[in-house]
Order: structure tokens, then C-alpha cells, then sequence
């Protein structure tokens, strides 16, 4: 299904990632993989350099509140001003309460808003951005923060050697209001019937915690996780992007009516290097228009790669001119997603580092 | 139907083997250069040259390269 609105945009953005880098060279050790695998990994699926929080209790709620703090010392935003928070996260602080209602409480922001949390992961800023734009629809909610945020490398094991080296830690905060733009579209679909192919067996009732689900297993060759780590089967989550994703890229363009050439680049979510090169191909573009140096230089970052991809690539160029640009979100739920907007004049593009 | 001999020199090409030309009934996965990447690499192959995905549990099933060569048949 497609989503149409008029006259919303994204007015600021702030991603939020931890100063702590790890280099895929330095650990390689941990994961048995033999020397030409290592290299074949670095080269072909973006293993090399991510971020991740030195601290081991680290929380989502700490690099949110930092990025929050910073956009109130900076003049850039007032906790007044926010008419609904909404949290996209896989690894929230607690499962009960909302963390909204936490933050909105620790950041001393009004009472007079809506306070939401969302259990989503990769397609969480393409799930944001459309709750961001109904609620834009509200005469009382002139501001929006949609609060995207994931600590991975918490959520999954250090010994999961197929998912672990690829994770990063970051948050972004992206502002969204009412001011004039292009009509957008939000291409959304969903298919519950493989929500498993990404999924965290325990800590929920269905499975709660106990003496077995924390001891560690090897649950594929070479790959040792307790029941509470997220779990991706690789190659079905494969399978799906090269399903749906070029094609659903296909019906975007056609549907507003414009060439590939009409964006400047295809920001999408960063599951690793490979599977972007290969949308890449089928789109029949070269690889060089969808960015793949997030996974590469951050880590991925679930619920954070569009924003990280748009603040580290970019840099500050969208506060002062518009960039087209196409952005996809995929994976987890399972879902795809995709727009295309013109991403301009913003009060603030920034990325910043927090000592974690 | 496919070309199996072109099908196993871009098997050939994804594993990267250079000294030696593989067989049909050469069970893949015993292979030294067999490892996910080469898998998902197989996948993507699949995808490319044939527009033919093979779903996860399906391809568990496989065991030699004339059982994917099959497959691939049994979906174009």
C-alpha cells in the first residue's frame, strides 16, 4: 500500500553513535574464520570498523538523552516544543512502561504530548516517518520526534560471528513538522508469515527467562547465543530483500513518476555490503548510489542506519540546500518500505559522538 | 532447459575454483570453498542469471549441483 502526504517534512536530524570503535582485524581471532574468509568478509560484506558502546550497561535511553541534552544546550530544540515522541527499538531500557514515557520525563518535556513506543527494528525509520506524518495531520501536534535508537551489540551474542561483527550501536533523533514540500509517498508493505526469519526467542512470556534460555548454544555452525540474543536467518532474510526490495524500488519510481536519476542517492537500510551491491544490481544501477559505508565504518545500527547513512554521507549540505533522495527500510517483521523526498533546510544535520 | 556445463562454470566462478572443473554430482557443501558467503553468493547468482529464488528450506534440501541445477529448472 502507499501512504500520501502533503506538506510534512523532515526538519532536523541528530544521530547520536558511541566514540568506542572496534576494528574487525582485531578481533578476528574470536571467530575461527580462516585467513582468505576473514579477507572475503571484509571485502564483500562490509566487515571492517563499526562503533559500538564500551560500556557494558549501556542503554538505548543514554545516547538518546545525550543527543536530546545537545539539541537543548545548542538552541536547537526545547523539551516544550516536542508534541509526540515516538521510540522505534529493538532493545528498549524496560518492557513495561513505555521508555517514552521515561524519556519525556527525564528530558522535562510537557505534559500536553503523546508518548509512543514501537517494537521495530530495520524498517523502524520508514515506520516512524509515516507516524510522524498522521500525526502532522493533528491541528494540536506541530512537532514530532521520531526517536530511532538500538544498542545491537547488546542484543546480540559476541560469539554469533554471522551477525556480530556487523553490529553497531546509535540513535538518531529526526524532527518532522508542516511546512510546504512535494507530495510524498510511502510505499509500505509487510508479511507476517516469515516474522520469525529475525526474532529473539526469549524474555517475552512465551518463553521466559530461565536457567536454559541463558546458556549459550551453538544454534548454526560456528555461531554460540543464549535464547535472549536476536537471531537472523540469513539466508531467508536474503531471499526476502532480493524478492521484494528491487521491485518494490521499481513501483516507487513509477509511481512518482520519475527515473532513478531524479534522486541523488538510495539511502537504505544497512544489513551488510553484499545484499545492497546486489539491489544494486537488479535496479541495474551502479552500487555507488546506494551508500553501503555505514555497515562498514558504524556497524549496522537496526533501527539507525538511514539517519546514520544521512548524517555521516551528507554531513550539514541538507541545512543548507535539498538533496532527492530515495529511502528504503527493510528486513525485521518482515517489512519494506520506501519514499522518495526532498531532504532540505533543516534546522540541523549532524552527527555527534558520546563517550560510552 | 539450462546449460549445465554453463551452470557449473559460474558455480565455478562464484567459489572461485581455478584449478579444477567441478562435477554434477560433486556434493557442494563437503567443499572446502563452501561457506555462507558462497551460499548467499550461489543465491545471488541464481537470482541474476536464472530470476529464480530458491526458498531457504528448499535449498537445505540440495545436496549436489545437479540437485541446484534441478531446482533451478524445476522453477523458470
Amino acid at each position: 500500500m502507499y501512504f500520501h502526504f502533503q506538506n510534512k517534512q523532515i526538519t532536523g536530524m541528530l544521530t547520536i553513535v558511541p566514540q568506542h570503535r572496534v576494528r574487525f582485524e582485531d578481533e578476528m581471532d574470536n571467530y575461527a574464520f580462516s585467513r582468505a574468509q576473514s579477507v572475503q568478509l571484509q571485502k564483500v560484506m562490509g566487515y571492517n570498523e563499526r562503533h559500538i558502546c564500551r560500556r557494558t550497561d549501556a542503554c538505548i535511553s543514554d545516547l538518546i538523552c545525550h543527543g536530546f541534552e545537545r539539541l537543548f544546550s545548542e538552541g536547537l530544540l526545547t523539551p516544550g516544543e516536542v508534541d509526540a515522541l515516538i521510540l522505534l527499538t529493538n532493545s528498549p531500557d524496560y518492557l513495561v512502561p513505555p521508555n517514552s514515557n521515561i524519556l519525556q520525563g527525564r528530558l522535562g518535556m510537557k505534559q500536553d504530548m503523546l508518548c509512543l513506543d514501537i517494537n521495530q527494528g530495520c524498517a523502524g525509520f520508514m515506520v516512524g516517518l509515516v507516524q510522524a506524518m498522521q500525526l502532522l495531520e493533528q491541528p494540536e501536534i506541530r512537532k514530532v520526534a521520531i526517536v530511532t535508537a538500538d544498542v545491537a551489540s547488546r542484543t546480540h551474542s559476541p560469539r554469533d560471528r554471522a551477525s556480530y561483527p556487523l553490529m553497531g550501536d546509535a540513535a538518531a533523533i529526526t524532527i518532522f513538522e508542516n511546512r510546504p514540500s512535494d507530495p510524498i509517498h510511502v510505499f509500505m508493505k509487510m508479511d507476517g508469515r516469515e516474522a520469525l526469519s529475525i526474532w529473539q526467542p526469549a524474555g517475552g512470556l512465551k518463553e521466559p527467562a530461565s536457567e536454559q534460555t541463558i546458556q549459550m548454544r551453538e544454534e548454526t555452525p560456528g555461531n554460540f547465543m543464549t535464547r535472549h540474543h536476536i537471531r537472523m536467518q540469513g539466508d531467508a532474510v536474503f531471499n526476502f530483500v532480493m524478492r521484494e526490495v528491487p521491485g518494490m524500488l521499481v513501483d516507487l519510481f513509477a509511481h512518482y513518476g520519475v527515473s532513478y536519476n531524479h534522486v541523488e542517492a538510495f539511502i537504505c537500510h544497512q544489513p551488510n555490503k553484499f545484499i545492497l551491491n546486489c539491489v544494486a544490481k537488479k535496479l541495474g544501477i551502479d552500487s555507488e548510489r546506494i551508500p553501503a559505508n555505514i555497515v562498514e565504518t558504524f556497524g549496522n545500527s537496526i533501527s539507525s542506519t538511514i539517519p546514520c547513512c544521512i548524517t555521516h554521507n551528507f554531513g550539514q549540505r541538507p541545512e543548507k540546500e535539498e538533496v532527492p533522495l530515495c529511502l528504503a527500510g527493510f528486513g525485521e517483521g518482515l517489512i519494506w518500505s520506501s519514499t522518495i523526498l526532498r531532504l532540505g533546510l533543516l534546522d540541523f544535520c549532524r552527527m555527534i559522538e558520546m563517550d560510552i | 532447459m539450462m546449460n549445465q556445463s554453463r551452470f557449473l562454470a559460474q558455480m565455478q566462478e562464484v567459489l572461485e575454483i581455478e584449478d579444477r572443473t567441478l562435477s554434477p554430482d560433486e556434493e557442494f557443501r563437503e567443499l572446502p570453498e563452501w561457506s555462507s558467503l558462497a551460499y548467499l553468493s550461489t543465491i545471488a547468482m541464481i537470482d541474476d542469471e536464472y530470476d529464480v529464488i530458491i526458498s531457504a528450506a528448499d535449498f537445505r534440501k540440495l545436496q549436489t549441483f545437479a540437485d541446484i541445477a534441478r531446482a533451478i529448472n524445476e522453477r523458470r
